[in-house]
């Protein structure tokens, strides 16, 4: 059952230069016990995409000025497009948690560790005392901190970067959420924890049932981390489907063309040249008209100077996958 | 003769305390470096945050001061150059930086930028239209229009800015650029181009490249050879090909264990590695193989004896009390 649907969301940023439309009409859904990777450059609209659902882009400049969030949790239904500040307080971090890149932005320098995850609690469950410290150990065992007990008292200065983010998962489920949104939360990390942390977040989507909305740029954690993927491009979304369809049969160029630039180390690649995409990703204050591809496109035609392309529903691999280009695989010369 | 010998390479920081600043401990941030790489070839250097990668190239360039061992550039043994010496030896070595907006000085045109090295080694010449035509061949060979001369680091974009950082390197016909994270910084769709674009340069001028990165499948696809680095130290190194063929030292099957592969078919069947604990403080490092604490396959004589690098194959070493390379859960 879908647990989160976002449906036609805009979120435009109203600057000095005129209207930027960071996130023009995107439509996906997680469902409980799911990753779904969301795939993008650097202002793609990834990350306002999941601010959005957060309701946390900054307004001023920001908006969200059209579509629907719809959050299903116990047998409610409600819209986060429209809830009011109050109601977005109590869900945040109860029923939808976060994890950014910089575990840093979660965490409070000057607090010790014990104190940060026990306010989690009182705010959310009114939970203080020995009962809130026994659940934060709990938790901090949980996510596999060595020593947890002596921890509580540390400060995030004390610890790894590691270690940080483990403190930063293991806040964003003590309340047992239903969605985790996933900011790049391994970026920063070495790969050998890295490792680690993907293997946390896995292990609590099977054991939780968590719904992940994960955002990433690095294929290689797509392919370890997501169910099903959706690719970004300059705010609007133009390809999702499952993760195998994804890598085995892209449907847009801009998938296809990513998946292929990539060197590996899986294969027997040598030191040829790299299929790079030429050109630069447009910014998403100037964007051209039709598809936002079509500069850097290989298929481009007429149609797609002039308009954007209707989403097209597919079935790939039984599962549902989607594309939004004028020009179908088979008519690509 | 090779381009780039280091022999026993050792930068030591000395760590101050109190109101003496009397050093209280030595961090051995690179502790018994050995390297080598021939004209027109890629040496990649890979290993975690803290392994001594950075400090190593640093030294090389000597930002850093060495605190013992050679560092043989052309055979001239640059840790012992100084004064006007050591301004010669660095024209033949460049370096570009990971971040292109924090190594270009915002204040700046893009012509200066990229003349600024002629400059100050005193290249430049008498006669402005000529320099201005080479720095406008330079940005016409790494992919930027000379019409841009004029302009600053902000009015361009990630990918561009580190053109320029190449154009900068190649100024002054380096033989040997060290490259530090050079597109870790950069958009996926652009990375396969500056890739591509030092690739190229290689090959044209026969450029030797020192290439430091920890996405390990960037590092396979441009470096001949790999030193792989743990808490100062070189523990493997092999032709890129074998180190990923056949990894021998414990570390480097956990690194490549450790990276996932973008095929998710192949994901889902492999077994991984997963190191626990972290890399240790090089303030306090283990005794033994510092690898030691990490290691699943770590026996008595690993935590009291330091192995040394030993011939596993064909221009392949590492430093393992292992006889042979422990074997892999097959990936398959």
């Amino acid at each position: 059952m879908a647990l989160l649907e976002v449906e036609d969301l805009q979120t435009h940023f109203f600057t000095e230069e005129g209207v930027v439309k960071a996130v023009d009409g995107v439509s996906f859904s997680v469902d409980r016990g799911e990753v779904v990777c969301l795939v993008g450059e650097s202002g793609s609209g990834k990350s306002v995409t999941s601010l959005s659902v957060l309701r946390l882009v900054p307004d001023p400049p920001g908006r969200i000025v059209g579509g629907a969030i719809r959050f299903h949790h116990g047998d409610e239904t409600e819209d986060l497009a429209k809830a009011s500040e109050a109601r977005m307080r109590s869900i945040r971090g109860d029923r939808i948690a976060m994890i950014f890149q910089d575990p840093m932005t979660s965490l409070n320098p000057y607090m010790r560790i014990g104190q940060q995850l026990a306010e989690v609690l009182e705010v959310h469950q009114n939970l203080r005392g020995d009962e809130a410290r026994k659940r934060c150990l709990e938790m901090l065992e949980a996510v596999g901190i060595p020593g947890a007990a002596s921890r509580l008292d540390d400060h995030p200065h004390q610890l790894s970067g590691g270690m940080r983010q483990r403190v930063v998962i293991a806040m964003a489920l003590l309340c047992a959420p239903d969605l985790l949104i996933a900011d790049e939360p391994t970026t920063a990390l070495d790969v050998t924890i890295q490792a680690q942390i993907l293997e946390l977040i896995e292990e609590r989507k099977e054991q939780m049932g968590v719904g992940v909305l994960f955002i990433t740029h690095d294929l290689g954690v797509v392919a370890k981390m997501a169910d099903r993927v959706a690719v970004m491009y300059a705010g609007r979304l133009v390809e999702q489907g499952s993760v195998d369809a994804i890598f085995e049969q892209p449907q847009h160029p801009y998938t296809e063309a990513l998946l292929r630039s990539i060197p590996r180390v899986d294969t027997d690649g040598g030191r040829g040249r790299l299929e790079a995409i030429d050109g630069l990703p447009p910014s998403p204050a100037k964007l051209p008209p039709g598809c936002p591809f079509h500069p850097r496109c290989r298929y481009a035609e007429d149609r797609c100077r002039e308009r954007f392309p209707e989403r097209r529903d597919l079935e790939l691999d039984g599962h549902a996958h989607q594309v939004s280009c004028h020009v179908p695989p088979k008519e690509r010369g | 003769m090779s381009l780039l010998e280091v022999e026993d390479l050792q930068v030591h920081f000395p760590v101050r305390r109190g109101l003496l600043q009397r050093t209280v401990a030595t961090v051995k941030a690179v502790d018994g470096v050995r390297l080598k790489l021939e004209p027109g070839q890629t040496l990649g250097l890979v290993g975690e945050s803290g392994c001594g990668k950075s400090t190593t190239a640093r030294a090389i360039l000597r930002l850093v001061d060495p605190t013992g061992g050679k560092v043989l550039v052309d055979g001239q043994d640059v840790a012992a150059l100084n004064g006007a010496e050591l301004r010669a030896a660095r024209q033949k070595m460049q370096m570009i930086f990971q971040d292109p907006y924090a190594s270009l000085n915002p204040r700046m045109t893009v012509l200066d930028i990229i003349a600024e090295p002629l400059r100050t080694h005193g290249r430049a010449g008498k006669d402005k239209k000529a320099l201005v035509r080479k720095v406008g061949a330079l940005m016409e060979r790494t992919g930027l229009s000379p019409s841009y001369m004029r302009r600053y680091p902000h009015e361009f974009s990630g990918g561009q800015r580190q053109r320029v950082g190449i154009a900068r390197a190649l100024a002054l016909e380096p033989k040997l650029i060290i490259a530090d994270e050079p597109v870790s910084a950069l958009d996926m769709s652009i990375r396969a181009q500056i890739i591509n674009l030092l690739v190229d340069l290689q090959k044209e001028q026969g450029i030797g490249y020192v290439f430091i990165a920890h996405d390990l499948a960037v590092v396979r696809h441009i470096s001949d050879e790999i030193a792989v680095m743990y808490l100062g130290r070189v523990v493997e190194r092999a032709p890129a090909v074998a180190l990923f063929a056949s990894p021998q030292h414990p570390y480097t099957q956990a690194l490549l264990s450790a990276i996932p592969v973008p095929d998710p078919k192949r994901e889902r069947k492999r077994r991984r590695l997963v190191l626990t604990g972290d890399v240790p403080s090089p303030l306090a490092p283990p005794s033994g193989c510092t690898f030691h604490p990490r290691c699943p396959h770590a026996f008595d004589r690993c935590r009291q004896e330091a192995p040394e690098l030993t011939v596993r194959g064909d221009g392949h070493e590492a430093s393992c009390h292992l006889e042979e390379a422990p074997s892999l859960e097959a990936d398959a």
